[in-house]
């Protein structure tokens, strides 16, 4: 499970809105980008990025998880779409929805870049999860989403110990015979519900006694809630999100003036004819984080 | 403040039909549907955080969103199987639409905190959400149709969910997008769908009674009577 | 001054005929620490909430008479008035607890009182000071233990600075070093910062004599008001009275002692005779374990080379710190973990080679909470649910089990509807249903007043004297030494002592009942009945008579 575990880094300890900052900066670029040139360099600096911060090994091993879902995506692209100049094979047979067979190298080519873009994606999620700590960054929205944001905070409290109830009474049940590990999936399935319905009423009383403790402490009265967070922007934070705004500005940019525009049909472009001076910077730019990262540990 | 929640929603539905049908003739408005998704997410947050909520509501609201969350981790095993779905439902049914929609949407996003965030969060947290309000916006109609009206719906969320689920690689990764993209991206999860919806009918026909009864009865609210010392029932 | 006055206040729950408290007159003055006390179901949970206005607000209900906070009738109050002088401390330390972080709980209370953060941060820092939180507020609230939990559930109350703080049976659910943490708490809150408390706890022997007053309830009555050294005649009951007082009490000694020091001065000119020790030898042995070792992690040892035996008719206790691994060794035992090294036999067989019906037929384990076995709709019904699942229903069966704990008459109720005590017996009736050999009890006394506790002691000995095993894993040591034979004590994993209950208990430093601790370098005695025996016949030693020691 891909859970937060404190490392004491440099980017566990910015602000939680430095380190959202970055992330959706980096979805930003995977999202938009088509260049396969691009969105190689940028993959390259996020896992520059997660070397540095010594998680690299976990992000790796989250992108092979999601592996078989991008194979699936190469596969189907050419499948649906037949679109392209340059013909790889032709079927016959008129299927029903799809139609006839018509795989073009570009739907591949084009299949190959969602596949790995997928990844990426992932990874960036995955990631998030290694650097923001969710418990702060819900007590940061408490300010803006009062309710919401304590329904988060309590939520992600009460998770750990229903997950422990729910081991406990799994345990009592097959002490008592349940056929929790019958073959059968229709004994196996009304077992896992005989716990689900234990756990489910024992969390209600529970609740009700949770209840009555922020009853006596004042909940729901009818006076403004006020929030206990004061995690200022230190001096790196203020530096990133500095980076963060300047490079956004930057890619709106690009976009603007249509540098973007990568073409997969009829035919596809060649990259390296595609690249402009302005996009390699952009990429460049983005392992300005890990220098900062590197520089951080090597300066404490 | 009921007028005003029906109204709210019922635009936002109608909004949401209207950006997908433009979606789907324009090319370039795959970017529509998700901010239409953010929308809909923002505007359910914002209406929650409007009404006023009692201790034992929210205290309540993060058990249903708890239980739903750690349920996904043994059923990861069983393909399709996820009584997360039931439990939104009930939730949905028995707490309103507002309500239901915040354990739907609590359960994919706290839970993929211990799991594994992704592309895919936005969707759960639309799927088990769209599925709270659904119960909850047509809780009287349900009502109506008894128990086995409740078990159909809950199989014929397996799918609805699974196609909303869908969209995030249909959406999000296949370009161009057409007709045929959609419709097949979609029926590839058919299997998957079906033990979903298999195992909502097995669980809301064993324990939906139950446990819309439980949740039922915490919400009651009891009423005080004060007697004077004068006219004291002895 | 007066800052509490309950007048004449009788209360019914919602749909419910029974009154929950009736005719309660009582008043607290300033600065007082006042201890309630009584049975379960006596109405002291429901007394304190009063005071809070939580009943009847949060419960709903019909009330009759007035509560005074202060001199102002408390209906006239506005709910932020109450909360800024009234705070109360629950239960459960589990259930109190709402967030992960510590300092974000503790400022919970001023979160919604409205203060700004300069002023919230100001009182939680201290407050975390005052509880002597700051080892623990860099961790997750659930990586705390019990009594680090419910210290920081008292830091969210005393964060708000109120007045008065309630406390409702803080310390039952704690081991004994997470209780001693919390007393003292609650001591330094009377005694250095002059707040007004109003304590109910069943577990007397740690709060009797630091109360100024004590009340005494029974049946929704308040029916005596003392102080620890002046307690009322009529006042008589296990569980009106710490476990030394009691046995004082029931020897029928004038002066009665309310802990280890006071009863020590009060025996010191004393002679005993020898205590008739009864100890029972046994046969067969039914469980033997041999060099037993379980990593419940890599490298993290949790089991080191366990060896005991437990032979038919013995009542085994098992005692240990929180984490030596009493209940991960018992569970291995029961079947529910699998990768172990060593071997263990019962009645020779190794248990490996048991399949789940064999294992249910021979062990029967009882998890420390009971609502982990109520999904059926009546008693009856969850009772025979073990049975059912072997195929080996037997109504006549399932009636007698029912009998012998007295549930008969609760057959048709909701197992979720009943009294704690109730329910641990419902719970005992669901894991002997079965008629395993062995039966192991995982703190079972947690939440149990005195004669609760009476009633499953003999329940105990009698499953012994019909040939079954029984293993008591429990904190609770005045309860083992009144009931067990033998004794194991845990550390770190291993077995660092093991015998019989009057070898061990009686030299031991930490693991001894209060009883040994009296009579220390007198004579060796473990358990109350021979206690009151001794004192009945003591004589003193300026009387003359010189006894043989």
């Amino acid at each position: 499970m891909l859970t937060y575990k404190n490392r004491n880094t440099f980017l566990q300890r910015l602000h939680p809105v430095s380190g959202l900052t970055i992330i959706l900066l980096y979805l930003l670029i995977f999202i938009s980008v088509n260049n396969p040139i691009y969105l190689l360099l940028a993959a390259l600096s996020v896992v520059f990025l997660a070397y540095i911060d010594g998680c690299m090994q976990e992000i790796l091993k989250y992108g092979k998880l999601i592996f078989p879902f991008a194979l699936l995506i190469i596969i189907l692209n050419p499948l649906m779409v037949h679109n392209g100049n340059t013909v790889l094979y032709e079927g016959h047979i008129n299927f029903p929805v799809i139609g006839a067979i018509r795989i073009t190298m570009e739907a591949v080519m084009f299949g190959i870049l969602s596949g790995i873009r997928v990844i990426f994606v992932t990874i960036i999620f995955g990631f998030g999860n290694l650097i923001i700590h969710p418990d702060r960054m819900f007590a940061f929205f408490l300010k803006y989403v009062k309710k919401s944001a304590l329904l988060m905070s309590m939520t992600l409290r009460l998770f750990p110990a229903i997950m422990q109830s729910y081991k406990n009474i799994v345990d009592a049940e097959r002490l008592r015979g349940s056929k929790l590990f019958d073959k059968k999936f229709i004994n196996k399935a009304k077992s896992y519900g005989n716990v689900v319905n234990i756990l489910f009423l024992s969390s209600l009383e529970d609740s009700a006694e949770m209840a009555e403790s922020m009853y006596s402490r004042g909940y729901g009265m009818k006076l403004k809630r006020t929030s206990y967070f004061y995690e200022k922007l230190s001096f790196w934070d203020v530096v990133i999100l500095i980076y963060a705004i300047c490079i956004y500005i930057y890619i709106i940019y690009f976009l603007k003036q249509g540098l973007n525009r990568f073409e997969f049909y009829p035919t596809v472009d060649n990259p390296l004819r595609n690249i402009s001076y302005h996009g390699i910077l952009i990429c460049l730019l983005l392992y300005i984080p890990s220098l900062l990262n590197w520089g951080w540990k090597v300066w404490k | 403040m009921k007028h005003k929640i029906k109204v709210g929603t019922l635009i936002i539905i109608s909004y949401i039909i209207l950006l997908l049908i433009i979606t789907y003739f324009d090319f370039y408005m795959e970017e529509a549907v998700k901010i239409s998704m953010f929308f809909i997410i923002g505007s359910f947050v914002l209406l929650f955080e409007t009404k006023e909520i009692n201790s034992r509501t929210m205290a309540l609201l993060a058990t249903v969103s708890a239980i739903g969350g750690v349920m996904r981790v043994p059923f990861a095993a069983i393909p399709g199987f996820q009584p997360v779905t039931f439990m939104c439902a009930v939730s949905g049914y028995t707490l309103g639409p507002v309500n239901g929609f915040m354990v739907g949407s609590m359960c994919a996003f706290i839970s993929n905190f211990f799991l594994g965030h992704g592309p895919w969060t936005l969707w759960q947290m639309m799927g088990w959400g769209l599925c709270g309000v659904f119960f909850g916006m047509l809780r009287k109609r349900i009502e109506n149709m008894g128990i086995k009206g409740f078990i159909f719906l809950c199989g014929l969320w397996g799918y609805i969910y699974g196609t909303i689920l869908n969209q995030w690689y249909v959406l999000e990764f296949m370009r161009p997008i057409t007709w045929k993209v959609i419709i097949t991206g979609n029926i590839l999860s058919f299997w998957h769908d079906t033990f979903h919806a298999i195992g909502n009918v097995i669980f809301s026909s064993i324990f939906g009674k139950s446990f819309i009864e439980a949740l039922e009865r915490y919400n009651k609210r009891n009423k005080i009577i004060r007697i004077k010392a004068d006219e004291s029932a002895g | 001054m007066e800052v509490i006055n309950i007048q004449d206040v009788t209360y019914w729950y919602p749909d419910c005929n029974n009154r929950a408290i009736e005719d309660i007159n009582l008043k607290i003055n300033e600065g007082e620490l006042v201890l309630i006390t009584g049975p379960s179901g006596c109405g002291k949970s429901t007394l304190i909430r009063l005071i809070n206005r939580v009943i009847p607000d949060y419960y709903g209900g019909k009330i009759k008479g007035n509560v005074y906070l202060n001199g102002r009738d408390i209906v006239s109050l506005k709910m932020d008035e109450i909360i800024k002088n009234v705070g109360m401390v629950y239960q459960h330390p589990e259930k109190q607890i709402i967030l992960q972080d510590v300092e974000r709980e503790i400022a919970f209370g001023l979160e919604n009182l409205g203060f700004d953060v300069n002023k919230m941060k100001r009182n939680v820092c201290e407050v975390i000071s005052l509880l002597a939180l700051n080892f623990v507020k860099n961790r997750q609230t659930t990586e705390l233990s019990g009594g680090e939990k419910q210290r920081v559930a008292i830091a969210s109350v005393v964060s708000m600075n109120p007045e008065i703080i309630l406390f409702d049976e803080p310390i039952s659910q704690l081991d004994p070093i997470g209780a001693e943490e919390v007393i003292n708490s609650i001591k330094k809150l009377n005694r250095d910062f002059g707040k007004t408390i109003l304590l109910v706890e069943q577990r007397l022997d740690k709060c009797f004599d630091i109360a100024d007053r004590i009340i005494f309830m029974e049946k929704g009555k308040i029916i005596a008001e003392g102080t620890p050294n002046k307690i009322p005649k009529e006042i008589k009951s296990r569980y009106h009275l710490p476990n030394i007082t009691y046995i004082f009490n029931q020897a029928g000694e004038n002066f009665l002692p309310v802990n280890v020091k006071q009863a020590r001065e009060a025996i010191k000119d004393r002679t005993f005779s020898k205590p008739d020790i009864v100890k029972k030898s046994f046969n067969e042995s039914i469980l033997e374990v041999e060099k037993l070792s379980f990593e419940y992690e890599k490298g993290l040892r949790t089991l080191r080379n366990i060896n005991f035996q437990l032979h038919k008719g013995e009542i085994l206790c098992v005692m240990g710190e929180n984490g030596a691994g009493k209940s991960t060794l018992f569970k291995i035992i029961a079947g529910l973990i699998k990768d172990y090294t060593g071997n263990i036999l019962i009645s020779g067989k190794n248990i490996k080679k048991f399949d789940i019906f064999e294992t249910i037929k021979k062990i029967g384990y009882l998890s420390q909470n009971p609502n982990d076995y109520f999904g059926r709709k009546t008693v009856f019904e969850e009772v025979s649910y073990t049975l059912k699942n072997i195929d080996e229903f037997n109504e006549k069966r399932v009636k007698d089990v029912l009998r012998l704990f007295d549930i008969d008459h609760l057959k048709e109720k909701n197992p979720r509807d009943l009294s704690g005590g109730e329910k641990q017996r419902v719970a005992l009736a669901c894991t002997l249903v079965a008629d395993p050999q062995i039966l192991i009890l995982d703190e079972p006394t947690r939440g149990m007043d005195a004669v609760a506790k009476e009633n499953l002691g003999e329940i105990i000995k009698k499953l012994a004297s019909q040939g079954k095993s029984i293993v008591l894993i429990t904190h609770d040591v005045d309860f083992a030494a009144d009931y067990v034979d033998t004794v194991l004590i845990m550390f770190g994993g291993e077995v660092v002592a093991r015998g019989y209950k009057d070898d061990i208990l009686c030299d031991a430093i930490y693991y001894s009942p209060q009883i040994s601790k009296v009579f220390k370098n007198k004579c060796k005695v473990t358990d109350s009945k021979n206690a009151i025996n001794l004192i009945l016949k003591s004589k003193y030693k300026d009387a003359g008579e010189q006894n043989e020691a």
